[in-house]
């Protein structure tokens, strides 16, 4: 119970800007419960596609977990790769008193974390992003998606 | 949020008010075709088909987009043998395709589903001899399903009449319109009368196709799906990353090895490379055929019916397979190069998995190709994970 009233805020950024303009995938949780989803290309002129819902404290408290035990509160990014021309990644936290905001390159595979100054670190953000991806992308397509057949 | 931008751009969305019809029986299709639809085992329509046959059949001009494999070919078949008039032996209907095996397997599902009908249907594609195109032509057919330069060559000699032709169908209908078969499609459409109607069928339609279409249609219903909508869930998507180019031959050698393969595709990105890749293979005793454009239509008509029958069970293709084909045994697709841009990624992934199937994509990366992946990945806010050793 302690954990649900504690303050929460996360977001995750992922994008680069190249001949399709400015290309992203974004999200944000905040404590309300609001998710928010944001997949931007200018690719053969697509626009920008956003989307919202809102998420129960049960999915929002899920949320939190995977970020406490993914441990990366206890990990900075002093050591890890410069954002670069291939791109940026950005992971921004609140969670109780803590609060992290990291800023890193793209990362292709595990080999890049590997040779990386923090492959340790870097792992773990890496496997907690590839989780944060997983539920937004599942509980978005939930929301907005139907079975085609 | 940080990226996010104000732009209130024109945007094509799905047309408002579009009721889905829950049955086939309720489309006021008459019931000799409707039989066709039953025997060709539908139980019932899916949810593009819910959508878009309606509206097709009632002569509005649609354009339809939905996820691959579920059921827009036939769609079109059942539209064609729904619309023509049978007593009259003229061309009403006109299909084109990308491929020519597209469009003789779309001419056979018009057959397959109008076989209560007696509709006629022609597969009117190059690589076929002339002569047999003009005989069936002038002894009349109901619907013609064909590639662009075939077709436009039958109009030009005046074997094929377009007169009478009231419903002009675009399958794969961003390819049609993309920069190498515009001017062919505009060439045919010339030739038609100018209140057709017009149908536009596609997994994939970038908006600048959209705002193409402003040009030759007229207040179309629209069916349309985002990007991120677009994969299917039943398609298990993974990445192997084999860092450089040599070692993806070992790298397909091991899963040969692994995996339980119903029937696979493996995509190349040249024709080249699917002639090296087959040599190889075969030179290391594995059992595959292939497929690509520079091939003989002889040599192609076979290897598609040993395929279809499975009497082969891998096939190293190029791009000419990536769209519309039916093969609902495939469960495994294999990019052995990453495709050239995201459209092709859906397309080639979407022969697996057909209508509601289950399937598995396996994409090889080299790392100067981990950008583009992860940029397919983003645009159709999937995830491709890699591949697990354990993966059978």
């Amino acid at each position: 119970a302690a954990e649900e009233a504690t303050e929460f805020y996360l977001r995750y950024y992922v994008g680069h800007k190249g001949k399709f303009g400015h290309e992203f995938l974004e999200f944000e949780f905040r404590e309300d419960g609001k998710l928010r989803y944001a997949n931007n290309s200018n690719y053969k002129n697509d626009t920008i596609i956003r989307k919202e819902v809102f998420l129960t404290p049960a999915v929002l408290k899920e949320c939190k977990r995977i970020v406490s035990e993914s441990e990366i509160l206890k990990e900075d990014d002093n050591n890890w790769p410069e954002p670069d021309r291939v791109g940026k990644q950005e992971l921004e936290i609140v969670l109780g008193n803590e609060h992290i905001s990291f800023a890193t390159s793209k990362i292709g595979s595990l080999v890049d974390c590997q040779s990386s100054n923090d492959p340790e670190g870097l792992r773990i953000f890496y496997y907690l992003v590839q989780d944060l991806k997983c539920l937004v992308f599942s509980l978005i397509s939930l929301h907005f998606k139907i079975k085609p057949i | 949020m940080e990226g996010t931008l104000d732009e209130e751009n024109l945007v094509f969305e799905t047309t408002k008010g579009i009721k889905p019809i829950k049955s086939f029986d309720d489309m006021g299709m008459n019931d000799k075709v409707l039989r066709g639809v039953y025997d060709y085992g539908y139980k019932k329509p899916s949810e593009i088909q819910q959508r878009a046959l309606v509206p097709i059949l009632k002569g509005r001009d649609v354009i339809a987009q939905a996820q691959s494999g579920t059921g827009k070919t036939s769609m079109i078949a059942i539209s064609v043998c729904q619309i023509v008039n049978i007593s009259s032996r003229k061309v009403q209907v006109l299909v084109l395709s990308p491929s020519r095996e597209l469009a003789s397997q779309t001419e056979k599902t018009i057959q397959a589903i109008g076989a209560h009908t007696n509709i006629q249907a022609h597969a009117c594609i190059g690589g076929k001899s002339i002569g047999e195109d003009i005989k069936k032509l002038e002894r009349g057919v109901h619907a013609v399903s064909g590639t662009p330069g075939r077709v436009y060559d039958m109009i030009k000699r005046g074997s094929l009449q377009t007169k009478a032709v009231k419903l002009l169908v675009l399958d794969e209908s961003d390819e049609m319109l993309s920069k190498g078969l515009k001017d062919q499609i505009y060439d045919v459409y010339r030739a038609l009368p100018h209140d057709i109607q017009v149908c536009l069928i596609s997994a994939t339609l970038p908006q600048e196709i959209l705002e193409m279409t402003e040009k030759f249609m007229t207040d179309p219903v629209r069916i349309l799906v985002k990007p991120d909508e677009l994969t299917l869930e039943g398609i298990k998507q993974y990445y192997v990353d084999v860092d450089k180019e040599e070692w993806k031959f070992d790298t397909l050698c091991d899963l040969y090895g692994r995996l339980t393969i119903n029937q696979a595709i493996i995509f190349c990105n040249t024709r080249q490379k699917v002639d090296w890749l087959t040599e190889k293979m075969r030179s290391s005793n594995f059992i595959v055929s292939s497929m690509h454009g520079d091939k003989r239509q002889k040599e192609r008509d076979d290897i598609m019916n040993q395929f279809r029958s499975f009497k082969s069970r891998v096939l190293i293709a190029s791009d000419v397979w990536a769209r519309g084909i039916d093969v609902q045994t495939v469960s495994h697709v294999i990019n052995y190069d990453i495709p050239n841009n995201p459209e092709l990624y859906i397309h080639r992934i979407g022969r697996a998995g057909r209508f509601g199937r289950e399937g598995v994509a396996i994409n090889f990366v080299k790392s100067s190709d981990m950008k583009d992946l992860k940029d397919i990945e983003r645009h159709y806010g999937t995830k491709i994970r890699e591949m697990p050793a354990d993966l059978v």
